[in-house]
C-alpha cells in the first residue's frame, strides 16, 4: 500500500501539533518556601503613583499588593500550580488614572516529594565472580510535575566509612521518576550508598528553591553492598 | 486487498475533513466574513417593522407592518405612529366661581375663557384667554389644559403666556399655575409674580408627582376698573435637563465638571428616565449621539460636551447641560521581570 506524500505531511503535523499544544514552561519555578522577587520594568515611576499587583485566578484578578512599593514578593506558602501575575500603575491624585496591566506573567510552585530506596538487588559478592548490584531510588511527588520539570538524583558513598565518589563504585541512569545505581566495583570492601533527589526545571527557566539545592530530599535508608574478596591462593605442601 | 481497500477508505475519509475544515474555515476569512455581514445588513436595515405605538423611539420589531426608511416622512404622515411630545390635549374650563368670603363681588358674564381650544393647538401665537372683567372680587377663573399622557414626576412644564390690555398688579390679581392628577392638586401652586408682559414669556413648573393636567388660575383681590386677560399660547411637557454628579446651575444653565481617564471615558446620565430621550452634542453644539451614555474617542485634554432631554427625537429638548470635561493621561503600561 502506497501513502499519498499529503498525506504524511498531515499525518506528521497532527502529531506534532498533539504533542506540543499543551506543553507549556514557565520562567520561574519555586519550591519548598521559596519565593521571587517580581518587579515592573520599561516605566518609570513617579513619585505618588501606585503600584497595583494582581494575581490572575480563573479570570478573575485579585489584589494582591498596592501602594508605591515596587517589587512584589510573592508568599511563601504559595498553593503548588500554576500562579499568574499582572502589575499596573495607578496615576498619582488627584488623577489616579489606571494604566493598563502588564502581560501576564506565570511561575510554578512544584510540589513536595518523598524518595525512597529499594533494598540492593544483591547485598554481597565476590570481587571475581563477575556480578553486580542494582538499588532503585523512587521520587513521589504529591501531584503531578509540569512539562520539562524532573528530578536529579545524587548519589554518596562510603567505602569502609571513608566517602569515596560514587562513580568510583558503579553508575546510574534515571528513567521517568526511579533512578538506577549499579554497584559493579571489583575492589573488596563495604560500601554504604545513599541518594538524593532535586528538581531540575527546563534550560532556560530558573529555579528557586529555599534550600538552593533545588530542594534536595535525602533518602531515608542506606543500602550498604559487601564485595567480598576471593580467598587466598591456597598452596600444596607435604607433611 | 482488503488492506489496499481500507487505505482508500482512510484516505478518502481524510479529504473529506480537509474539505470540511476548508469550508468551515472559508467563512472567518474576512472577505468572506464581510460579504456575509453587509449582506446582513442589508436585510436588516432595508426594512424595518414599526410597532404603532405612541413613542416613535419604542419602534419595535415585532410588528408585522414594515416600513422603509427612505420613504419614512411619507409613511409616518399617512400612517397611525404618533409621537406624544407632551403638548396639551384638551382643555376643561370651568366657570368662574364667587368669593366665598364676605364682600366679594358676583362673577360678571364676561368672566370666562375665550376660544380655549387655542391654548392646545400647534400654533404658539395664537391662545385661549382667561378673561376676568372688572369689578371683580375674590372671583376666580381658571383653564385647566390636560396632556394627553400623564407627565412624570420629573417632568417640567413649559408655559407660553402673556397679558393683553390691561397691566397685571399683584396687588389686584393672584396668578399661578399648578398641576393636577385628575382632581387632586400636585405640589404647591407657583405664583406668577414676574415676566407677564404683553410679550410671550416662557414659564416652568415641576409639580413633583405624576400629573394629566395643569392649572392656569386668576383670582381678583379687587381689581376695580382694571379687567385683566390671561393669554394662554401653549403649554407642552418638557423634560428635565439631565443631571451628573455634582452639577451646578449657573445663570439658570446645568453644568459638571468631569474628570476622567484616557481610555476609558464614558460620560452617562445619573437620573436617566426609560421616557426620554438623550441626545449628545459637542462644543459646537453639533449633533453626535443619542443615548443615556455617551463614550467619545478622545485622548488627554480638556473638551465640552453637552446633554439634553426629550420625549422623542422630533420633541422640544430640555435646557443643555454642560460638561466640562477633563481628559487625564493613563500612565505606561509596565512589563514583569525578576528583581
Amino acid at each position: 500500500m502506497k501513502t499519498k506524500p499529503y498525506l504524511k505531511i498531515l499525518l506528521f503535523a497532527a502529531l506534532f501539533i498533539q504533542g506540543n499544544a499543551f506543553a507549556q514552561t514557565y520562567p520561574v519555578y519555586l519550591c519548598g518556601n521559596a519565593t521571587v522577587i517580581l518587579k515592573p520594568t520599561l516605566v518609570t515611576i513617579n513619585t505618588g503613583e501606585q503600584i497595583v499587583w494582581v494575581e490572575t485566578t480563573s479570570g478573575s484578578d485579585v489584589q494582591v499588593q498596592s501602594g508605591t512599593t515596587q517589587n512584589y514578593t510573592t508568599p511563601t506558602n504559595l498553593t503548588v500550580g500554576e500562579h499568574s501575575y499582572k502589575v499596573y500603575i495607578i496615576s498619582a491624585a488627584p488623577n489616579s488614572c489606571p494604566g493598563d496591566a502588564s502581560a501576564i506573567y506565570k511561575i510554578y510552585k512544584l510540589p513536595t516529594s518523598t524518595l525512597t530506596l529499594a533494598t540492593a538487588s544483591l547485598p554481597r559478592y565476590c570481587e571475581n565472580a563477575g556480578l553486580n548490584s542494582t538499588m532503585v531510588a523512587t521520587s513521589a511527588p504529591a501531584s503531578s510535575l509540569p512539562t520539562g520539570v524532573s528530578y536529579n538524583y545524587t548519589w554518596t558513598a562510603t567505602k569502609d566509612g571513608a566517602s569515596i565518589a560514587s562513580s568510583s563504585v558503579g553508575s546510574n541512569a534515571t528513567s521517568g521518576l526511579t533512578n538506577t545505581f549499579t554497584v559493579n566495583t571489583t575492589t573488596p570492601g563495604s560500601y554504604a550508598l545513599t541518594v538524593a533527589a532535586n528538581y531540575e526545571v527546563p534550560s532556560g527557566s530558573t529555579l528557586k528553591s529555599s534550600d538552593n539545592a533545588g530542594c534536595s530530599e535525602p533518602a531515608s535508608a542506606t543500602n550498604t553492598v559487601v564485595v567480598a574478596p576471593k580467598p587466598g591462593q591456597p598452596t600444596i605442601d607435604f607433611q | 486487498m482488503d488492506l489496499k481497500k481500507t487505505g482508500s477508505i482512510i484516505a478518502a475519509g481524510l479529504r473529506y475533513f480537509i474539505s470540511l475544515i476548508a469550508f468551515v474555515s472559508f467563512q472567518y476569512l474576512p472577505a468572506f466574513s464581510q460579504q456575509e455581514n453587509y449582506a446582513w445588513l442589508n436585510l436588516y436595515t432595508r426594512t424595518r417593522p414599526v410597532q404603532t405605538t405612541l413613542s416613535q423611539e419604542n419602534i419595535s420589531f415585532f410588528s408585522t407592518q414594515a416600513i422603509d426608511y427612505e420613504h419614512k416622512n411619507s409613511i409616518f404622515s399617512s400612517n397611525t405612529v404618533f409621537v406624544d411630545c407632551g403638548e396639551g390635549g384638551s382643555a376643561v374650563n370651568p366657570v368662574a366661581t364667587p368669593s366665598t368670603e364676605p364682600g366679594g363681588s358676583a362673577v360678571s358674564p364676561n368672566t370666562k375663557v375665550l376660544n380655549p381650544e387655542l391654548a392646545y393647538d400647534a400654533s404658539e401665537s395664537t391662545y385661549s384667554t382667561i378673561y376676568m372683567d372688572e369689578q371683580q372680587k375674590g372671583v376666580q377663573l381658571s383653564q385647566f389644559i390636560l396632556f394627553n399622557n400623564p407627565g412624570q414626576s420629573t417632568d417640567q412644564v413649559r408655559l407660553k403666556l402673556s397679558l393683553t390690555g390691561d397691566l397685571l398688579n399683584d396687588n389686584d390679581y393672584t396668578v399661578t399655575l399648578q398641576g393636577f392628577m385628575g382632581s387632586t392638586a400636585v405640589g404647591s401652586p407657583l405664583p406668577i409674580t414676574t415676566g407677564l408682559t404683553t410679550n410671550q414669556y416662557q414659564y416652568f413648573i415641576t409639580p413633583g408627582a405624576t400629573f394629566d393636567r395643569i392649572k392656569i388660575n386668576i383670582l381678583t383681590n379687587n381689581n376695580g376698573n382694571k379687567k385683566a386677560q390671561i393669554n394662554v399660547h401653549y403649554v407642552t411637557l418638557i423634560a428635565p435637563p439631565p443631571v451628573f454628579p455634582g452639577s451646578t446651575t449657573i445663570n439658570g444653565q446645568t453644568t459638571s465638571t468631569a474628570t476622567q481617564c484616557e481610555g476609558s471615558v464614558v460620560l452617562g446620565i445619573t437620573n436617566p428616565d426609560a421616557n426620554y430621550v438623550y441626545k449628545w452634542y459637542d462644543s459646537a453644539n453639533t449633533y453626535l449621539s443619542t443615548g443615556t451614555t455617551y463614550s467619545p474617542p478622545i485622548a488627554t485634554g480638556t473638551y465640552v460636551y453637552y446633554v439634553e432631554a426629550s420625549r422623542g427625537t422630533t420633541c422640544p429638548s430640555s435646557a443643555q447641560h454642560q460638561i466640562n470635561l477633563t481628559v487625564n493621561p493613563k500612565p505606561q503600561t509596565p512589563s514583569i521581570a525578576l528583581n
